[in-house]
């Protein structure tokens, strides 16, 4: 049960571009965009999930900037679908003003990918970097 | 977007043409040349002075007073090569131009000879370079006091 | 009696950490140039950095996140977007200048061609953000930076006229002779050297390092108010030092090593010992702070973990992003362009750049419902705005002036 520090509130304030933490206290990216959908016909749209990623950032920064930014990230992506990466709602733990905690560990999450990719293909490879 | 290359294209020329056209250098031109060169002559010859002396005295290191001495020598070397290289606008400069390349070259030279006795490590070549130096001091001296 | 202890390291490494190769090369040019007229201009710069770093550091004390986070968070994507990209440049700028002036250090010290030193710098500098502890870091290189007090020592050994030097301080004016176009350049120049985005970067991303809360807010105001304002007494020192022994003698300053000759005068080879050390220790801690600096900007903007308290495999992005700074700062001072010329372009275009950094932490140093009871004041909020036209005023001036001097001649 997701635990929300105001009754009611813009996205601007408590959801966009916050950091999100995870489970064990590690930073897992920000808030680059809100997913809503319809639960049924006729009901006001809920939040489904956070989007995170290049791809949904893109489309935030607006203008030329942001359409780069988009195709870049796309192109990076392993798989083929556009859709930025999805943290679902269910997932989030606590909402405040200072930054929203999630329920899982970041490694598994889809925006972990290119995090992981710089470890293991660069980071990784230097001695000295397990610490 | 064709309307912005245009102007950009514009502009680009408008500067140009006004960077091409520059004022006609004439003689106060040339003499202010000549002044900042001998400022910097001074700058350079003291600093190589004041850094051999402070090593006659033992009080740095030579790597140091080598250092600082070749930055003089080198400073001097690019005046030198910066001044030589303008085009005199008319005859009246031209024996401004005689005079400045003469002190010039004895300065560049005197800073040489003071960079190599201070890489020998030899105290009267040292001594004797610092005499060269302190004459193209008073020469500059003499010269920035004619051009100002 | 630890608090006390804790406190005074925290002052000291503050003195030597305010004091970067910008401030070696102004106030050494400017003294011998100017002699002490331009006083004023490190007092302006000095100030506005501890207000600057205060305010910085508070918020981060108060929201424990570092000043980039709540700057997206506040101002939105583009706004900040601005801020990040043109303080990451900065910061290149900066870094570039920095493993210049160590390897100018160098130099000096061996006689060795700086070029040589130039990869070896950027290397040694890369190590210590990749492995050594930040604390250490800060102290070992903090405390090292202190031996520029020999310049103070100098001072009193050299026929410093105290009584003329005074007045210069009091009531400045462009020196006789001089064009005052280039006067007020220097001016530029010297405030620039004292507000360095890097330095503001790493102050607040080195308190969450250190894990400052509320309760560090007097401890980290004590670094500011009392640190930097020292570290800008030391500049003045390495002006002052100038005075009685170039400027007499018309010399201009190019050359690093020209900055030290004062001191060998005045107290010979322990005298330069102490100046080689402590230069050295300033601008190398100020390459891997400009490097780290980066990759803070970066990381925080884009909410990558972050940070020197994580191993580094934990903060990939982040060690990859300081990484590349230093690469591309090293490979553009080996291309030979002088290193004196890119500090003073570095610190000119900090001058041009801080209202830019600045005015986001001025907003979120307001904003109530994130600092609490630890919001800005009114006079604060005065004193911050009347500083904030002051710097708007440099920075439109500075690069025109750049220009018109044709970089200080």
């Amino acid at each position: 049960m997701t635990r929300w520090e105001e009754d009611e509130f813009t996205a601007n304030d408590l959801l966009l571009d916050r950091e999100l933490i995870d489970c064990n206290g590690m930073p897992a990216g920000r808030v680059d965009d809100l997913e809503l959908s319809d639960p049924a016909p006729g009901e006001p749209p809920v939040l489904t999930a956070l989007l995170c990623g290049s791809t949904a950032f893109g489309p935030r920064l607006g203008g030329r900037l942001g359409t780069w930014w988009q195709a870049i990230g796309r192109r990076l992506r392993p798989v083929t679908d556009s859709y930025p990466n999805r943290i679902d709602a269910g997932l989030i733990d606590h909402v405040d003003r200072l930054e929203i905690t999630l329920l899982a560990a970041r490694e598994h999450l889809d925006s972990y990918r290119f995090r992981q990719w710089t470890e293991e293909k660069i980071i990784g490879r230097i001695p000295g970097s397990t610490g | 977007m064709w309307r912005k290359v245009a102007f950009v294209a514009v502009l680009g020329s408008y500067l140009l043409l006004a960077a091409c056209a520059a004022p006609v250098p004439d003689d106060g031109a040339y003499r202010h040349a000549a002044l900042q060169t001998s400022m910097a002559m001074v700058s350079a010859l003291a600093s190589g002075q004041l850094a051999a002396q402070t090593g006659l005295r033992g009080n740095s290191f030579s790597p140091f007073t080598d250092g600082n001495v070749t930055d003089a020598e080198n400073d001097a070397g690019s005046v030198n090569s910066t001044f030589s290289s303008r085009q005199p606008p008319d005859a009246r400069s031209d024996a401004l131009r005689q005079k400045m390349l003469q002190a010039l070259s004895d300065g560049t030279s005197a800073l040489t000879d003071l960079r190599v006795a201070v890489r020998m490590g030899d105290r009267t070549q040292v001594r004797k370079a610092l005499a060269e130096v302190g004459k193209s001091l008073k020469t500059f001296d003499a010269l920035q006091q004619e051009l100002q | 009696m630890k608090a006390v202890l804790s406190m005074t390291l925290g002052v000291m490494t503050a003195i030597g950490g305010f004091v970067d190769i910008g401030n070696l090369v102004t106030s050494g040019i400017t003294g011998a140039r100017f002699g002490m007229t331009l006083t004023w201009a490190v007092v302006v710069g000095t100030l506005g950095m501890a207000l600057f770093a205060e305010m910085a550091g508070r918020v981060t004390a108060v929201t424990r996140k570092p000043i980039f986070h709540v700057v997206r968070e506040r101002l939105g994507v583009r706004v900040s977007l601005v801020n990040a990209a043109a303080s990451t440049l900065l910061n290149l700028v900066t870094l570039a200048a920095e493993i210049g002036g160590v390897s100018l250090v160098l130099q000096m010290v061996t006689g060795i061609s700086y070029l040589i030193w130039v990869p070896l710098a950027g290397l040694a500098a890369w190590l210590v953000i990749w492995r050594m502890p930040f604390q250490w870091m800060e102290n070992v290189f903090g405390l090292l930076g202190l031996g520029m007090v020999v310049f103070v020592v100098a001072l009193f050994r050299l026929p410093t006229d105290w009584h003329a030097m005074w007045h210069q301080v009091i009531s400045p004016a462009v020196p006789a002779g001089q064009p005052a176009p280039t006067w007020w350049f220097y001016a530029v120049t010297l405030i620039g050297a004292c507000i360095v985005p890097y330095q503001v970067i790493f102050f607040s991303s080195g308190g969450r390092e250190e894990g400052w809360t509320s309760k560090s807010i007097t401890e980290m105001r004590v670094n500011a108010f009392i640190g930097f304002p020292l570290g800008g007494l030391l500049s003045l020192a390495i002006m002052a030092a100038a005075v009685p022994v170039l400027q007499p003698r018309s010399i201009g300053v190019s050359h690093l090593g020209q900055v030290a000759l004062p001191v060998a005068a005045a107290l010979g080879k322990a005298g330069l010992v102490f100046v080689f050390v402590s230069f050295f220790a300033a601008t190398f801690a100020a390459a891997a702070e400009s490097a780290l600096s980066s990759g803070y900007a970066v990381a925080q903007y884009m909410g990558w973990s972050w940070g020197k308290r994580h191993p580094p495999g934990a903060a990939a992005r982040f060690h990859l992003v300081c990484l590349a700074s230093v690469i591309a700062a090293t490979a553009f001072i080996l291309t030979t362009v002088d290193p004196v010329t890119v500090t003073i372009f570095a610190v000119v275009l900090g001058a041009a750049a801080v209202p830019l950094t600045y005015f986001p932490i001025l907003i979120v140093a307001n904003d109530a419902r994130l600092m609490g009871k630890r919001v800005n004041r009114r006079w604060s909020n005065a004193v911050g705005t009347f500083f904030l036209l002051i710097m708007v005023v440099v920075s439109v001036v500075s690069v025109p002036l750049l220009i018109i001097t044709k970089a200080g001649q």
